[in-house]
């Protein structure tokens, strides 16, 4: 019995490498994952004078997307976003990062705007705070302001069918 | 081809930064701040260019963070609550030092786990083989 010990061994520690070497490293999980979304106070593209905080997330499932006029996958990806933001009951909220505000505001009149408001994060604080790694990256946030999802870079049709917005109705049915 | 907004990592002109470079950008008013500021950017993974510490690369959110993190040690703030920052942000693989906790337990102990029972081997084996009565 005991001679298989080393085979067993090995065989473990080559399942374990072959597994990681699989594992793509830019998945990197997002440390905002259960905690309260951050603190911020931001104007929005749409209106500068208006003044919108943390608790703005709270009391509906929000769906955040960062996006930026000068992310190409951002532009083509946004029709998508146009589409998605018609499905019944989506409170869909765009964080601008790192922009200028006569660029975001020229994005939105001229693809159309799928947000409830865009906050406009020009120095890209929020967007740290939110630890996101570049644009597109999209956030779902529940009922008590807690960040639930993370998703990276572009989403795509099949993605938010199959898993995005069923989770999205999911968290709609907690109280 | 489509670009993803930031995420590029600069490969054609990516040198260290030294400490005289950092010096230049980043002024100090006191050189312990200079050194503890040199310190921890060369201990922070850029989770972008993931084989690149924050002092090495000019990723732009290397960047972004490595100019967060400037302003708060100019703020006075100790090197367990910068990191503390940089974790809660971007979690434990920005720092080049895992954690010691239940997920990185295989990987602390694995190493001195494999080494006793490859020892107990050996021994059995050479007890079992070198019999003095054989």
């Amino acid at each position: 019995m005991a001679r298989f010990i080393p085979l067993s061994i090995f065989v473990l520690l080559v399942g374990l490498l072959w597994k990681t070497l699989h594992a793509d490293p830019m998945e990197v999980p997002s440390a905002r994952i259960g905690l309260q979304s951050p603190a911020f106070q931001l104007s929005t593209v749409e209106d500068p004078n208006r003044l919108v905080t943390e608790s703005f997330l709270e009391g509906n499932v929000t769906v955040l997307h960062v996006w930026s006029s000068w992310c190409t996958t951002c532009r083509e990806t946004h029709q998508l976003w146009m589409e998605f933001s018609k499905q019944p009951s989506l409170r869909l909220v765009g964080l601008n990062y790192f922009d200028t505000l006569g660029d975001a505001q020229e994005w939105l009149s001229s693809q159309g705007n799928p947000f409830e408001l865009t906050l406009f994060d020009s120095k890209g604080d929020l967007g740290l705070d939110f630890g996101i790694q570049g644009t597109p990256e999209t956030f779902i946030i529940d009922k008590k302001g807690i960040v639930r999802y993370r998703h990276k870079g572009p989403m795509d049709r099949s993605e938010w069918q199959e898993q995005v917005y069923p989770f999205v109705q999911h968290l709609d049915q907690e109280s | 081809m489509a670009r993803t907004g930031l995420p590029f990592c600069a490969t054609l002109r990516s040198g260290v930064l030294s400490l005289d470079q950092a010096t230049d950008i980043y002024p100090f008013a006191h050189p312990e701040q200079a050194k503890q500021f040199h310190n921890i950017v060369g201990k922070l993974r850029c989770t972008v260019c993931q084989n690149q510490t924050l002092a090495e690369s000019n990723a732009p959110l290397a960047i972004d963070l490595r100019d967060r993190l400037y302003q708060q040690v100019v703020a006075g703030r100790s090197d367990a609550q910068i990191i503390e920052f940089a974790r809660t942000r971007y979690g434990d693989l920005v720092s080049y030092d895992p954690l010691f906790d239940g997920s990185t337990l295989l990987l602390w102990l694995g190493p001195l786990l494999l080494t006793v029972v490859a020892l107990m081997w050996f021994l059995k084996t050479v007890r079992l083989t070198h019999r003095p009565d054989r």
